[in-house]
């Protein structure tokens, strides 16, 4: 059934090469989605057996990433069948087939319990995704992907040196890479071996996973991508790296060395936070602005494994919120892109007017990923801060509230001047009006009515690309005030893994 | 101590060098092509007398890979760039060359510190290793070619596989074929990437590469 | 013993000059020239001892004694320098030291006279000498500290008679380093051909010649001298760290010696016409990269624990 589920979408993505028509491929897509998502489903109710001489196998850590990736993949190749509606089908090939690869190295990552087979899932996905990030070929998306393969590789081989550092620290008893083995020998693992393993993992993992000094990479591949691609980047990718982490958390806690592993990984969270307040205050780009959020939450994600078991079941639980949240937010990027053709915060204005649905998926996206209350956002970033009180991090629970208030501050005054106001469509004409704010504000207040350009600008939003959005809203807001028995249960329990 | 196997590991750190002094792209790959042959060879002297069949696989897998197929194919990929040669990389040769002496007195005196569990057929291995990727780092960060770069991560990832070397005994076939595979897929991507590169900006200079920044 | 040391000095003080005729041949040779006889330069020493020299006025004492002062320095380095398996004239525990800083003060005399003649010329000569000198300078003692490390002895004879007789089986590759960069830096102490051309007096890029521009007559008989024998001490010690195997017996042993130094000079030779002048900046890369080996020697040697 494992072996089923990476194949699969191998196979399909392999097959879709050779389909002629887009709309067969659009299909082909969705269905593999779909079936990808309803067997991840059933593994809820039955626990897959471990295959392939112990290789591949399902804990509840796994399940957890796995089906917010199945999940999060499905509703963007939901969206994809609006967006690819109106484009020329010219390397839709290559990208969909990319797009299938890229599920199904995820999905490696994901079910492997042997720290070799881990990082080549990873370097795959790191890899797969390079199409689908340099989609539109300019030269700005060039760049982006430049950076993005030369980074996470860097990254990648400093892992896979911490791979090699583990195995040498199990040398003696050990003798091999499987996680299971590891965790139940953790005990015999040679401790500086061990340390310097962790450092190396960290950072190369941690690099794929945007945390802050190595996080560069991250703004110029997500604003360059195509929108779903930035979904799946900051929904799938980034928690794909942080499960390795996580991976690696495990062995610490069974070696007894959690104290190390939490220490570096809050002090590498609050950096986190601290860059990406810095780059969203005043940020020009909105993908870019929520790029830098996509860091932000990584450092949440960081802080929260350091806290101790609260933090912990916070923390996993901020995986689903925040790979939900980030997933709709990029799609609601997609759609104002696709309405305004510019990815300028100052481009973009009165989408509330204009586009009354996109308006609100925005305002939306505003409040889920700056945690307010009625979104699942809130509740796990609450949990983490709670975790660092009780533990007594007085420090790291002020840094954390500092840096979230400010962040949420940076964030508001950007959306909230694109939700307003009045379109910027009549302003875009005259250009030597736009950036004298008085006088702009006098010529919009005469021209009411909405220029030619402003009309055949503006399409409507079709269904696929409203539903998907529209029903991970929900999601994460369901969360925000349910959290099923089933999914409590299975949190539960791999907080347990990790030691919580 | 074995002298042979102590004159290769010299002579893969001195080629380690030689790329490092170079500014020509040629030699360059040429140079890491020979670097990746005689890295292949280091198992043969490593494990001499416990030779067994899938270790000569992978070391033959390795030579081929990266000594032939790798240089090979980056000749393909520059082959449209007409500026075959860095002209005013980041850190200058000279620098990088020094820092990369520094660079080798660190990994050695790091090695001493750092003991491997079992008894190895030579002290060099780690240190050398670690060399390698100090360097490749250094190629990395000090140069503005593209190719440079990418020639960079190879010799990063000479120096973990010499380190791998190490570990070959104890790792599966399956996990270090995996690995030496994406590493050629990553340098077929890399390559690719060049190549586009070099097509849309008419070189292979990352210093244009600078339109997005906050 | 007195018989050995006579051999010794002999060698020393009338062979240099036919390595340079050795080298002129090989490169006349490689040229497809018949080139100048072998003992040319014999008698190029002979028609300057004959000539008077020229002072100029702005220069004082110190141009006048430097010739005789470098001279004096190199040849007493060269009989601290065991030549084949002759114990040299004067030996003591540390004399090493000494023999570096011998030359050292070679070359700090001849610095000095061309600063006093006032020349602009000469003082860039001189400032680049100096320049390629401190990076040679500290490159070759590294070189000798790995010998020293290896032999665990701080004397040249101790070094080259026997010392490093095991080495070669035991860390031959850290030895290939010292030879390799000991080879680069005798290039440049000699100024040969990839670092300066040692036979033309025109160019900018010269860095020895343009020193000895103003010294004429005996005074330069005395530095062409002093260079013919710093090439054969560098030369000696080449061929005594390569070549570790002797019969014992001295007649034979300096017989070999004498064929091996002439490859030696052969071995310049090619080289010189082989390969083309460097750029003046890529000096000092060349320099770092003999530097460098033989850091990296020394680093191993460190290691190991020798």
């Amino acid at each position: 059934m494992l072996i089923f589920l990476v194949l699969f979408p191998l196979i399909v993505g392999g097959s879709v090469f050779i389909l002629a028509e887009q709309k067969s491929r659009n299909r082909m897509l969705f269905f593999t989605a779909f079936l990808h998502t309803a067997c991840v489903f059933s593994f809820w109710k039955f626990q897959p057996a471990f295959v392939l001489n112990g290789f591949l196998g399902l804990d509840a850590l796994g399940l957890l990433v796995l089906s917010v990736v199945s999940v999060l993949f499905l509703m963007v190749s939901f969206y994809l069948m609006g967006y690819f509606k109106n484009e020329s089908d010219v390397s839709h090939r290559i990208f969909i087939g990319f797009l299938l690869f890229f599920l199904s190295f995820m999905t490696l990552v994901t079910i492997s319990r042997h720290f070799g087979l881990l990082l080549i899932g990873i370097e795959a996905t790191t890899l797969s995704s390079v199409p689908l990030i340099n989609f539109v070929k300019t030269r700005q998306s060039i760049e982006a992907t430049w950076k993005f393969l030369m980074i996470c590789l860097i990254g990648i081989a400093l892992a896979l040196l911490g791979t090699y550092f583990l195995a040498v620290a199990g040398f003696d008893n050990v003798q091999s890479l499987f996680i299971d083995k590891l965790l139940n020998h953790a005990k015999e693992l040679s401790v500086p071996w061990l340390k310097i393993s962790v450092i190396f993992l960290l950072i190369g993992c941690g690099t794929k996973m945007g945390l802050a000094p190595m996080h560069t990479w991250l703004p110029d591949a997500h604003s360059q991508a195509p929108s779903p691609i930035s979904a799946l980047l900051s929904g799938c990718l980034l928690n794909c790296a942080f499960l390795s982490i996580l991976r690696v958390g495990q062995v610490c806690f069974a070696a007894g060395q959690t104290p190390f592993f939490s220490s570096m990984l809050i002090l590498l969270g609050i950096i986190s936070l601290g860059v990406a307040y810095v780059f969203i205050l005043g940020q020009e780009d909105y993908k870019r602005m929520f790029a830098y959020s996509s860091v932000e939450h990584m450092g949440i994600l960081a802080i929260g494994i350091g806290l101790g078991p609260i933090g912990i079941y916070g923390s996993l639980l901020h995986v689903i919120n925040n790979a939900f949240t980030k997933g709709f937010a990029f799609l609601v990027t997609g759609n104002l892109y696709k309405q305004y053709k510019s990815k300028k915060v100052n481009d973009v204005r009165g989408v509330l007017r204009e586009f009354p649905i996109t308006g609100i998926f925005l305002l939306a996206a505003f409040l889920a990923v700056s945690a307010m209350p009625p979104f699942g956002t809130f509740i796990s970033e609450l949990l983490i801060l709670y975790a660092a009180l009780i533990g007594h991090h007085y420090l790291v629970a002020f840094f954390y509230c500092l840096f979230l208030a400010l962040i949420f501050i940076g964030i508001a005054d950007i959306i909230l001047k694109m939700i307003q106001g009045q379109s910027v469509s009549s302003v875009i004409m005259s250009p030597r009006l736009k950036h004298s704010g008085v006088n702009c504000a006098k010529d919009l207040n005469v021209n009411k009515d909405p220029s030619p350009l402003g009309l055949r600008m503006k399409t409507r939003e079709s269904l696929s690309m409203i539903m998907p959005i529209l029903i991970l809203i929900v999601i994460v807001l369901i969360l925000g005030f349910y959290i099923p028995p089933f999914l409590d249960n299975d949190l539960h329990k791999a907080a347990g893994l990790l030691g919580g | 101590m074995n002298v042979w196997l102590d004159a290769i590991l010299i002579l893969i750190v001195i080629l380690g060098l030689f790329i490092v002094a170079s500014t020509r792209l040629g030699t360059m790959i040429h140079i890491f092509g020979l670097q990746s042959l005689f890295l292949g060879c280091v198992p043969f002297f490593l494990y001499a007398k416990e030779m067994e069949l899938y270790i000569i696989f992978v070391c033959l897998a390795a030579m081929v890979l990266r000594g032939l197929i790798m240089p090979y194919f980056l000749f393909w990929a520059i082959r449209h760039v007409s500026v075959r040669s860095e002209v005013s990389p980041l850190i200058g040769t000279g620098t990088t060359l020094l820092l990369s002496g520094f660079a080798i007195a660190g990994a050695f005196l790091l090695a001493s510190k750092l003991i491997f569990p079992v008894k190895i057929g030579s002290d060099m291995v780690i240190p050398s290793s670690f060399s390698l990727i100090i360097m490749g780092f250094l190629l990395l960060v000090g140069r503005n070619k593209a190719i440079s770069q990418v020639i960079g991560y190879l010799v990063l990832e000479n120096g973990i596989f010499l380190f791998a070397i190490l570990l070959l005994k104890k790792m599966p076939l399956l996990v270090e074929m995996g690995i030496l595979l994406d590493l050629f897929i990553a340098a077929l991507v890399m390559g690719i990437v060049v190549n586009h590169i070099s097509v849309e900006f008419n070189n292979t200079d990352t210093t244009q590469l600078t339109t997005l920044k906050d | 013993m007195t018989i050995l040391l006579l051999l010794h000095l002999t060698i020393l003080i009338f062979f240099p000059p036919l390595l340079l005729g050795f080298i002129g041949k090989t490169k006349a040779f490689f040229a497809g020239r018949i080139g100048p006889p072998l003992l040319q330069p014999y008698y190029d020493l002979y028609k300057l001892m004959r000539k008077a020299s020229v002072y100029s006025v702005t220069t004082n004492w110190i141009f006048r004694a430097a010739p005789m002062v470098s001279l004096a320095a190199i040849l007493s380095a060269g009989i601290l320098m065991p030549i084949a398996a002759m114990k040299p004239p004067v030996q003591f525990w540390g004399d090493m030291i000494l023999f570096v800083y011998l030359f050292a003060l070679a070359r700090f005399v001849i610095i000095l006279a061309a600063l006093d003649t006032g020349s602009s010329f000469e003082g860039m000569g001189a400032s680049r000498e100096a320049t390629f000198g401190c990076l040679s300078e500290i490159t070759m003692f590294l070189n000798l500290t790995i010998l020293a490390l290896l032999s665990r002895n701080l004397s040249l004879s101790e070094i080259f008679l026997g010392g490093l007789s095991s080495s070669w089986l035991l860390v031959g590759p850290v030895l290939i380093l010292v030879v390799v960069s000991f080879f680069l830096i005798l290039l440049v102490e000699n100024s040969r051909i990839p670092v300066d051309d040692p036979e033309t007096h025109l160019e900018l890029t010269m860095i020895h010649e343009v020193m000895v521009l103003d010294h004429s007559g005996v005074d330069l008989a005395y530095i062409l001298y002093g260079k013919a024998v710093k090439l054969f001490i560098f030369g000696t010690m080449l061929v005594s760290i390569i070549i570790t195997f002797r019969t014992g017996d001295s007649l034979i042993d300096t017989a070999f010696f004498i064929l091996e130094i002439i490859a030696f000079a052969v071995l310049i030779g090619i080289v010189e016409s082989t390969m083309a002048r460097l750029r003046l900046n890529k000096v000092s890369f060349l320099l770092f990269s003999a530097f460098i080996f033989s850091v990296f020697g020394f680093i191993v040697i460190l290691v190991r624990g020798h």
